[in-house]
Formats: C-alpha cells, structure tokens, sequence
C-alpha cells in the first residue's frame, strides 16, 4: 500500500543473494573487497538493546537475536548470543552467527494459499533446520 | 649429485630439429659410447631400493618351492582381463590361469562391481594368488565407470601445491586397493616437449623435468604409502615424439647427452625415492639401443645396461604391452616374450600368446641365452612384490558398499581443489581479474562447444547478473548477428569446451572462434577462458588481445564451477603453465590471482561438515511440503564464506505446476527490515548522517509536527520494539466498503493519480501513502516495553530518503548491485518474469486474487 516500498517489508530475494549481504553483516561490513559498514557501526546494531531493562526484549537495532532465558525466540537452542537474523511473514528467515561463521537463509511462501496457515511455526520448521546445521558442525568435530 | 646436462630443461618445442650433418656425427658419438659402456658413476644412487625389496622374504620362498619350473614362467606373464566382455573371454582367462599359472591381470574398460566380481573368481581358480593391475593415470575412471575422474596429469602439472598430488596419489591408492588391484600404471613421467605427441601429450605434467620429476614423485609416494605399487612410464621417455607406439615404433633421435639429461631425469628421480615399478616403452632410441630400430622394451642395453646398471633400479620391470605394433611388428608372437626377457624385463605384459612364450623362453633357456636362474630370480621378485602388495594374506573384494567407498565425498572434494589448484592465468589487463565494481558491469557469457548453458555460465550467475548465449560451433561467416548483440555488453566472458572424454580427444579451435574473439576484443573486454587442452592455444593469436585470459586445461564440472568463481574473485589463480605454446606463454607463466572475499561455492567436507550430516535439512525441508506448511521453499547454508548447501524443495504452488528453483524470487517479508532499512541505518550512522541516540524529530521535523508526541520517540527504542508503538494498523479495512474495494481510493488502471500497483488491475491513490502517516500519527503511543511493531519501519523508510536524498528503493538498489544481488530488491515483477516469484496469499478477502506484490496486510509478528 506503500507502492510496493516500505522499511518493514516490500523487499524480494533468492537465498543466495540475500545471503550475500548476511556474510557482509558477518564479515563485518565487507564483502567483494568492499567495506560498506563500519564494523564498530554493526557491532553497536547487532548487540541486544534492552536486555537489562528489560529481560522480555531481546531485539538489537532491528536485527533479531536469539530467545533470552525463559522466553521464546526465532532460533534453534544453543546458538551463540552473538548470532543475528531476522524472520518474516512469509515463512522465512536470515541468520547470521559470527561465532560459528554461519549463514543460514530459509524462504518458503508458506502463506500460500492462506496466512492463516501456521504449521511452519507449529512444525519448528526454520528452527530445526538451523539445529541439523549446528548438529552437523559438531559432528564434524568429532 | 646428478648433474644438469648440457641442455637446459626447458625447451621451445621444435627446437631439436636436428640437421642430417649433425645427425652423423652424434650416431658416430653413440657408437663409441657404447663400446666404452655407459657410466655408472653419472647417476648417484640415494635411496633407490623400493619398499617390497626391505620386507622378508619367507611367504615368497615358501610359495616359490610350490611352483614348477614352467609355473615359475607362468608368473612373469600378466594378461589383460575386461569386465565389459562376455562368455568367450571368461573362459579364456580362466585357462590361462589354470593352464598356464599366468602372474598378473590387467584390467581394462568396465565396471567396478563387474570387475569385483571377477577378480574374485579369477583369484579364486589361481594357484598362487594374482597381481592385478590398470592403467589408471586419472583414477579408476581411465578404465571403469562409475568412479572418480581426477584431472589429468597436464592439468596437474599446473598445480604449484605438490602436496595435493601426493593425496591424490593415496586415495588413488586407497580406491585401487578397495577394487582388489595391486599396481597401478602411473604416473607418467615423459616429459611432453613434442605438442603433436598423439599418445602421451596431456597424460604428461608437462615439457619441465622438475614439474615432470616432483610431481611424479608426490604421485607415486602417495600410492606406494598405502601399498599400491606406482609405475613410472614410459622408460625411458615417450614426450619427444609425433608417433605414438601401439601403431608404429616411434624413432627418438636425440643424443645420449640430450636423453639423459632430460628424459631420464624423472625416471631417475623417482628411481631415488623407492619406485617400486617401472614399464619400458616401445621406442627406437638408437643412442641408448646401440643399434636402429631396435624396440627398447627388447634392447639389454636399456633395459638391463641402463635402467638396472646405470640408474640403479631393482624394482618391478614391466615391458608395454606385447601386442602393440611397436614391437608385434618386429617379431613372432613368443620370440617377442623371450626378446623382452632376455633385455632384462620382469613382467611380460599383455603377451600375444603366453603358450608360445613359454615355449620359447625353455627353448632360450636351453640355448643358454638365459639361465634358469635368471628366470627364477624374476619369478621371486614378482612373489616378493605380491607380498608387499598383501597377497601373502588375499582377502577376497568386498562387493557391499563397493561403490560408495570409491566414490567417497573426500575424493571428491579433492579431485574438486586439483581442479581449483590448477586455474593458470596468463593475461590479467588494467587488473580486470577478479571482476570488480559489479554495479558498473553489463556482463554476456558466450559459451563455445557445449551448446546449451554450461555449468560454467550456471556458476557465473551466482555472482551476479550474466546473460547467457551458447553456441555449439562458430562458422566464421554467420556470426554477425551475435557479434552485434554481445558487443551490446561492455564485459564478455568467453570460453571455449572441449571433450573431456579422455586427453586423445581433438581440442583444435576452429577460425570461427578465432575470427569471433577477435572482432569482440576490437572494442570490448574481454575475459577467454578455455577448457581444452593448453596447445590449442598454438597458433591461437587472438588471445593476445583479450584482458584476461585463463586456462582451466580440461572441460571437467569442477574446472567450470572454479573458473567462474575465480572470474568472480570467490577463489584465487595459483596455476602456472606446464608447457609453452608462444614466445608469450612459456612454461611457467601464471599471474597469481587472489580472491576477492565474495562466496566461494563448494563442498560441505571443505568445511569440515559431512553431507551426510545435512541430509535432514532436505526430509525437514520435504515434511514441511507433505504437511502442508508450504509449498516449496529454499534453503542456503555457508561457512567461513562458502556456501555448502544451497537447494530448492517443491513448487510454487500446491498443485505441483511449477518446481521451484535456486532463481526463484521470495517474498521476503520482515528480512526486508535488516536487508533494506539496516543497510541504509548504518552507512547513514557511518556517513554521520544517523544516531541511535537521537528521536525521530531529529530527522522528520517536516512529516511529524512539533506538537506530536512522536517526534520524542527514540530509534534505538524504535527499532529494537521498545517505544510504545501499537503492533499494527490494519490500514486496508478502511479501503474497502460494502466488500468491494473503496473506488475513490483504488482504481482498476494506472495513471498518474493512481501510481502505486497493488495487485493485478489495482491500482492505489497517490495521495494514499501520506493518509497512511497521518493515520499512524493519529494513533496512541503506549506504554515503553517490548512490543514488535512495523509502524517504527514506515518512518525509518522515510528517515532514510530525507537523509539520503534518494529513494529507498534506487538506495538499496545501488548497494545491492555492487554485492551482485541480482534478484535482491522492491518490486521485482519491474525486472523478473513473474515466472520465478512464488505467490503468496491467494488473498479472498482484500486484494481477492493470487499475490505476487509485496504482502502488506495483516502483517505482524513472526
């Protein structure tokens, strides 16, 4: 209704080019020898805001972050406070875990036919996925 | 230490035209030498006694007192066994195994499984059990399907990383003895200085006997770590040649001087690491034979003078195979074998008749042309041989998990790095390599061979946006058509593909393509990569002319995937050029490319992470379609900056009409906060431009009035969810009346009063966004805690374009295209097929049709 421009929705993506700019976050602020944000600028907006305030928030500046103790949250169990993403509407996610040097998109339209379908969230679908990476990263060790 | 001879070790092919004067007076100079015997203090012996030599001898003697003398015989000879043959030649082998107690078996063109069995049958019916060997120079896959197809020996002669040779020469090793073989006829270590070679030419690591010499040392240390004997070839050289032995006996007419200095130093280097075996070719070299057309495989002055006395080998000789024409043309079936015993060979490959050989060879032996003992002493190096190789304790192929354990996800992941290793740039102009300022670049492909996209042109699409044109071949007069277009482009990325069946394949290049590459550099940049072997670029002088220039030798998958990425700076270029084919291009060019921190694309294994490990991502991914949560989706996994899993699962919608690809293009929803309004925040706050301290009527004194309590809100409150902002504002209801949509907010055509699209034959007023601000602003801020909210968004849209002086969608647009985000942005049906957008709802109650504009309504927490 914006036209199809808004800060909160309106952009479209493959999950290889969003991921493009999810390794830049991770990188930093670089990305094919480019540097697009201040690393100092992205460490201030990926770190919780309000999480001494207010223990129920555990936004950064926009970007999402892992669930706080004893409240829910977009991401799989044990990943790193560090981690950073955001989910969407559409049945969708972008997540960024400096500590394990992840970057893991999922995109679905779950919401066709109907937005009343909630079985991607009832399913843990996005937070499963993200666990067998994990999983697969410590097996790797082993 | 072995001394240099008077030739230096690299060579401009053709150079050794030898002029009939000279010619004379060096066969004068081979005569003499050879009546003074060749000098043995010239080769300084450090280590050469090959492994089997050092272990005891006691289940060698012990089955050596079992045979009789004609079974003793018998074990010199190895014959070649097929897989890929019926009834006939089972039983064929099968009585040279019984009857005549043959040694070895060669296994030629097959399967795998099929192989495995037999073997297991013919070790079954032997005596004593039977060394098997093949021809795998690039694996298993030189002879049998279905298994891994490493690079040929050129390509790796590119490759400055020896150590990837050595791996290579284990798992090489570990797969031969999985499938029951014992030797494995490799590497080769002629020295390629003869481009026409028609036989060895890309089997060789090149025209430098240092390149030829450490790499064939790597090779073979890799296989004989796990027990597999290597075998040096083609002794003792086959590289300067344009004739090719299994047709005719090719003449070498260099002078001792020459050959030993050059040919025989790998040979000789390999020999002072412990080869264990070594197969003499069929050559006329009258400097080392003493005598013309004499086949060295049948001369004692090589075979036994120079291979044993001078250079000092003591492990395995095998003879090339008997019934090539090289030496069947010479000699009778039989008198051939005896020839080849008596110069001194161990193993009498692939013999026209075994029957007769033995015959002969008692017949010999009777004659006193060799003894006995000679013969016995073979047949005992042969046993102790196959003790090394762990016949002492046979154990029959496993057929159970055959398959995947020789095709093992680390083999892959090496054979993909030898192929990467191995990326030769010869030309990098004005330092276009790799590809930079993506947003100033109109990109074409032209791929010329395959006819369809190449993985190569898949691969370049993941970087940015390539558009695709492939010929099968160019004619040089039709082309002007495709000229025009390409010229269009100010970037073009060309390359050429050849076979890459196996290194005998044509890999000429036609005029057309050379006329085409020289019309498109006249004005455009272009960068040539060609997937063929390196002398294709004899002759080739257009190349000169392109900016970049890369040679990936072969037309293999993993050499197109790394091209791509090295163009696109995902990895770097280290190769250098194993032969030459210009005053340009000599031996050892390659500029060293590094990567450009942009994804590199590749195997989970390179990271540490199993394949298999991942595997539930694809039944969590498919439950999620059979249950209904959707009806396709994509999955993207990277690590330390590579992507390891990148796959699309189901449709676009339920009734299964169109698969969903990696191309498609979603809705992303929310993402679009960090991927579009983040991305803006921060270069803002970075250009001094934002604070995260500051409030909202800092930036938005003109949308918000002094009066409004919205002015005070905080952006860090904002846009972490804590300022009091309500969730949402369900805008559209107020749209519709009576269920219809309001006609004087929304209008089935578009014009200048109403330019926003909303759906198909939607149209909304202009005026509209602006009602949507008041609207917000009119609302209560409530009380600071968390609460997730979009309507904090709709003002940092606005925020960003006050500050940036420019729209939010060409803002990130901008960005998106330096990143080679091609599908990333606002409104994609302006620059997609609607094709590839997944719709999302099929909205009944507002827009009452399938979506594929953004999704606005009823949007909330997710």
């Amino acid at each position: 209704m914006l036209g199809g421009v808004g800060g909160h929705a309106g952009i479209f993506s493959n999950a290889n080019d969003l991921a493009k700019l999810m390794q830049m976050y991770l990188n930093g602020g670089t990305y094919g020898g480019i540097r697009y944000i201040k690393d100092t600028t992205l460490n201030e907006f990926t770190k919780c805001q309000f999480c001494y305030e207010e223990k129920e928030n555990r936004r950064a500046a926009g970007f999402d972050k892992p669930f706080l103790q004893g409240y829910g949250g977009p991401t799989c169990d044990g990943i790193s406070q560090t981690s950073f993403g955001h989910s969407g509407f559409t049945g969708t996610m972008a997540w960024a875990d400096p500590s394990e040097d992840i970057v893991y998109v999922f995109l679905s339209n779950r919401i066709y036919p109907s937005a009343e379908n909630r079985k991607l969230v009832k399913m843990d679908i996005r937070t499963n996925i993200q666990q067998v990476i994990y999983d697969a990263i410590k097996k790797g060790k082993e | 230490m072995y001394r240099l001879g008077v030739i230096n070790a690299k060579f401009e092919p053709m150079k050794f035209k030898i002029t009939i004067g000279v010619l004379l007076v060096s066969m004068l100079v081979i005569t003499s030498a050879f009546n003074s015997k060749i000098n043995n203090s010239q080769f300084k012996r450090i280590n050469d006694t090959p492994p089997f030599l050092e272990e005891s001898t006691a289940w060698a003697d012990s089955i050596f007192k079992t045979l009789t003398p004609d079974e003793r015989i018998g074990q010199l000879f190895m014959m070649a066994a097929y897989s890929n043959k019926g009834a006939d030649h089972l039983k064929r082998i099968e009585g040279l195994i019984k009857n005549n107690k043959i040694g070895g078996l060669i296994f030629m063109q097959g399967g795998p499984l099929r192989q495995a069995e037999l073997i297991n049958h013919y070790q079954k019916i032997s005596k004593v059990p039977l060394m098997v060997s093949i021809d795998g120079e690039w694996g298993l896959a030189m002879r049998l399907d279905s298994v891994v197809k490493y690079p040929w020996q050129m390509t790796l002669g590119a490759i400055q990383d020896d150590q990837l040779i050595y791996e290579m020469g284990v798992d090489i090793g570990e797969q031969c003895k999985r499938l029951g073989i014992h030797v494995n006829f490799a590497p080769v270590v002629d020295i390629n200085i003869n481009p026409k070679n028609p036989i060895i030419n890309a089997r060789s690591f090149g025209e430098n006997k240092e390149n030829v010499a450490n790499k064939g040392v790597a090779y073979m240390k890799g296989m004989q770590s796990v027990n597999v004997m290597a075998n040096a070839k083609h002794f003792p050289g086959h590289g300067d040649t344009d004739k090719d032995s299994h047709k005719s006996l090719p003449t070498i007419n260099h002078t001792k001087a020459r050959m030993d200095s050059v040919e025989l130093y790998p040979f000789y280097k390999l020999i002072n690491n412990g080869l264990a075996s070594i197969m003499v070719a069929h050559l006329n070299i009258p400097a080392y034979a003493g005598e013309d057309n004499m086949a060295t495989t049948l001369s004692k002055n090589v075979v036994t003078g120079l291979l044993q006395d001078s250079l000092g080998f003591k492990g395995l000789i095998f003879t090339d195979a008997l019934n090539m024409k090289g030496v069947s043309s010479l000699f009778e079936p039989g008198i051939v074998d005896v020839k080849a015993l008596i110069a001194g060979n161990d193993v009498l490959l692939f013999s026209g008749s075994v029957k007769k050989g033995i015959l002969e060879i008692n017949k010999a032996i009777e004659r006193g042309e060799i003894t006995r003992e000679e013969v016995d002493a073979r047949c005992l190096k042969i046993l102790r041989a196959k003790q090394w190789e762990g016949l002492d304790q046979y154990k029959a192929v496993e057929k159970v998990g055959l398959s995947a354990d020789l095709n093992k996800r680390e083999y892959e992941l090496l054979n993909r790095k030898l192929s990467e290793a191995s990326l030769t740039v010869l030309k990098n102009e004005g330092d276009i390599l790799p590809l930079k300022r993506l947003d100033t670049l109109r990109i074409a492909s032209l791929s010329i061979g395959e006819g369809r996209v190449s993985e190569f042109q898949q691969t370049l699409s993941l970087y940015n946006q390539v558009d695709h044109f492939n010929v099968k071949e160019l004619e040089s007069k039709k082309n002007a058509r495709l000229l025009d277009t390409l010229r269009t482009y100010n970037t073009i990325i060309v390359s050429i593909h050849k076979s890459n069946k196996n290194p005998w394949k044509s890999y000429k290049i036609s005029s057309g393509t050379k006329n085409m590459i020289a019309n498109l550099t006249m004005k455009n940049n272009v960068v040539l990569t060609v997937f063929a072997n390196p002398y294709s670029l004899i002759g080739f002088e257009q190349i000169e002319q392109t900016a970049g220039l890369i040679i990936a030798y072969q037309n293999s998958i993993y050499a197109n995937e790394a091209a791509a990425q090295l163009i696109f700076g995902g990895i770097a270029a280290n190769g250098k050029f194993p032969v030459s084919v210009s005053e340009k291009f000599e031996e050892g060019t390659g500029l060293i490319i590094k990567p450009l921190n942009r994804f590199k694309y590749t195997a989970p294994e390179e990271v540490g992470i199993r394949l298999n490990d991942l595997s539930p991502i694809d039944s969590i991914a498919k439950s999620g379609i059979s249950e209904g949560a959707y009806p396709g989706c994509q999955v993207l996994v990277a690590k330390n900056g590579k992507v390891i899993y990148n796959k699309s699962f189901g449709y676009h919608t339920y009734d299964k009409k169109r698969a969903v690809l990696n191309s498609d293009i979603y809705d992303i929803a929310s993402i679009t906060k960090i991927s579009a309004s983040l991305l803006s925040l921060m270069r803002l706050q970075d250009e001094g431009k934002f604070s995260l301290d500051s409030n909202l009527s800092a930036y938005l004194s003109k949308l918000i009035p002094d009066s409004s309590k919205y002015g005070d809100l905080g952006l860090r409150e904002i846009l972490a969810h804590q300022s009091g902002l309500q969730a949402w504002v369900p805008f559209y209801i107020k749209t519709i009346r009576n269920k219809e949509l309001d006609n004087i907010i929304y209008c089935k055509d578009s014009s200048t009063y109403y330019p926003y699209r909303v759906a198909q034959d939607v149209y909304i007023s202009k005026f509209y966004p602006d009602i949507i601000y008041q609207r917000i602003l009119r609302g209560p801020i409530k009380e600071k805690k968390y609460k997730y909210s979009d309507l904090g968004y709709y003002f940092m849209m606005k925020l960003i374009e006050a500050q940036t002086g420019e729209r939010l969608k060409d803002y990130v647009a901008d960005i998106y295209a330096t990143m080679g985000m091609t599908t990333t942005g606002y409104i994609p049906r302006e620059r997609f097929s609607l094709d590839r957008i997944p719709p999302t709802e099929n909205d009944k109650i507002f827009r009452k049709q399938v979506i594929k504009e953004m999704y606005t309504i009823r949007e909330q927490q997710c």
